[in-house]
């Protein structure tokens, strides 16, 4: 048996660990649930409805929740992408020039820790649509994390990469693309990531107050409602998307820096 | 040598940090010679290399290659670092190309590749080209390393060290093979600075050793390596010449290191008053 194979079968049996796993800790989540309301009516019967009242509402309301989910991307993916990028090339841009980076950073350090959502009332007030203001609001949420730790990336880039590329002299676009963003890229994916976080947090808090759609909309409006077999079904399926969205940038991730595990 | 030399370092002194590394070393170097830079570490050794890469400016002095002033890298320079020549995120084969982007624009994207998988053969790493650095033993990644600098087709190879973090018998493997490639290049040999700390591999591949003297570092010896050409590890090793050589070395490197021992001993008893 190679190594290769070794660590493989490894991997393969940890997979199986892991799915086996957290297969028994949601089961055994759920069934605590279902004792708690469906057979025991322990809890509040209004507030905590039985799985018999949530799963058939998730079923009924489905098309409802999947045009709640599409407004939502249409509100996410934007205002992320838009941050992810904005913020590693302004991370970029000032880390690969000492001085200006001088200058920024104590304007970086004050604003990076305003939350965005202080951020709200000026948003709505200045901007024309709720999309907008939200847009922004998520984007600055994804924005700062992201340009933070993409400046941390560039300062962290090791000394003989940097010599490596001066004796090839490579220069501009290529000395971004081949050697600083690459090297860059362990900080800048740690940075997307709470940006990710943050983004879904701020996405919900946005929808649940201005929006007229959306997930966090749906959950907020039946609230109101006291329908709370389908706010708990919104909230249920909120967390698949968020859990699919984490799980499809963990992929990307464990893509893009095979290499930092390989050396 | 009557005609010009390739490297020219012409009272070259460099100092960091107030620390005074290199002292007033003048050095010619002609094409196709095959140098060896030896010494004690904290000699300076590697500064000289860096120096003559380009890679650091001198603080007085100069280094000129083919007659003109050192100013910065070039590629007419091909590098190779102790353990890390290649960037770690792509695969030798990718890596190889990129320097050949750089050393040889007029080629084709296609003519590139091929150029990478011929000294990916040429090395002994024929089925490896797509594999990360990371993925490769260390003397293995050296051997990319090398194929890379031969790729860019540089009349001049810098190497740092480039056996250092290898095991006795790797190492042995990789003398060999570089004597190979180099004595192979026939009257278009490269020009070799290749820095060590040992003795034997000095001996083994160069036509000159230099050893560099301590505190600061200066050359203190200049020895000409006659063994006879093509050589192998076998044939070198056990002559009589080598032997006589080996000795001479050992006894340069020894006073060098006994007046380092000399001079920090001076530099403690002065600060301790």
């Amino acid at each position: 048996m190679t190594r290769k194979e070794f660590e493989l079968r490894q991997a393969k049996r940890d997979r199986k660990i892991a799915v086996i796993g957290a297969t028994v800790v949601f089961a055994a989540l759920i069934a605590l649930y279902a004792v708690l309301t469906d057979l025991t009516h322990a809890l509040d019967p209004v507030l905590f409805p039985g799985l018999g009242v949530i799963l058939p509402e998730m079923v009924s309301s489905a098309p409802e929740l999947f045009k709640g989910f599409l407004y939502s991307m249409r509100l996410l993916i934007p205002s992320l992408a838009a941050g992810i990028l904005a913020g590693v090339a302004c991370g970029l841009a000032v880390g690969m020039h000492p001085k200006v980076k001088l200058v920024l950073m104590p304007l970086f350090r004050a604003l990076n820790p305003v939350p965005p959502t202080m951020l709200i009332p000026y948003a709505i007030a200045v901007l024309p649509s709720f999309w907008l203001s939200s847009a922004v609001i998520i984007f600055l949420g994804v924005f700062w994390p992201v340009l933070m730790s993409t400046l941390h990336g560039v300062v962290m880039l090791e000394p003989r990469w940097i010599d490596n590329a001066r004796c090839l002299q490579l220069t501009g676009r290529k000395l971004v693309f081949k050697v600083i963003l690459p090297g860059a890229m362990p900080q800048i994916f740690a940075g997307v990531g709470s940006g990710l976080i943050f983004s879904f947090i701020l996405l919900t808090v946005a929808e649940m107050f201005g929006a007229k759609a959306g997930m966090g909309f749906y959950v907020q409006y039946y609230a109101d409602f006291a329908e709370y077999g389908k706010v708990l079904g919104g909230i249920i399926f909120l967390s698949a998307v968020v859990i699919l969205l984490m799980t499809i940038f963990d992929r990307i991730q464990r893509r893009v820096l095979y290499w930092t595990n390989k050396r | 040598m009557n005609e010009t030399p390739l490297i020219e370092l012409r009272d070259l002194s460099f100092s960091h940090t107030g620390e005074q590394t290199l002292a007033h070393i003048s050095l010619s170097v002609a094409a196709s010679e095959f140098i060896a830079i030896i010494g004690p570490s904290g000699c300076g050794k590697s500064t000289l290399l860096r120096l003559v890469g380009g890679l650091l400016t001198p603080s007085s002095g100069e280094v000129l290659v083919g007659g003109k002033p050192v100013a910065g890298p070039g590629l007419d320079r091909a590098m190779v670092f102790q353990d890390y020549s290649l960037f770690p995120w792509s695969n030798c084969q990718d890596n190889i190309v990129l320097a050949l982007e750089q050393a040889r624009p007029d080629l084709s994207r296609a003519e590139r590749r091929q150029i990478a998988d011929d000294y990916l053969t040429m090395v002994g790493l024929a089925n490896s080209g797509r594999k990360l650095p990371g993925e490769l033993s260390g003397g293995m990644r050296q051997r990319a390393a090398i194929a890379r600098a031969l790729a860019m087709n540089s009349p001049i190879l810098l190497m740092d060290e480039p056996f250092g973090a290898l095991d006795a018998i790797t190492r042995a493997r990789q003398q060999d093979m570089l004597l190979e490639i180099w004595q192979a290049g026939g009257s278009l040999k490269k020009t070799v600075l290749f820095v060590t700390h040992d003795v034997d591999e000095a001996l083994i591949l160069a036509s000159r050793v230099i050893v560099l003297g301590v505190c600061p570092g200066h050359v203190a010896a200049d020895i000409p390596v006659d063994l006879p050409r093509p050589r192998s590890r076998g044939n070198s090793v056990a002559s009589r010449e080598f032997r006589e050589l080996r000795e001479r070395l050992l006894q340069e490197l020894d006073s060098a290191v006994a007046r380092q021992l000399e001079a920090a001993q001076e530099n403690q008893e002065g600060s301790g008053i």
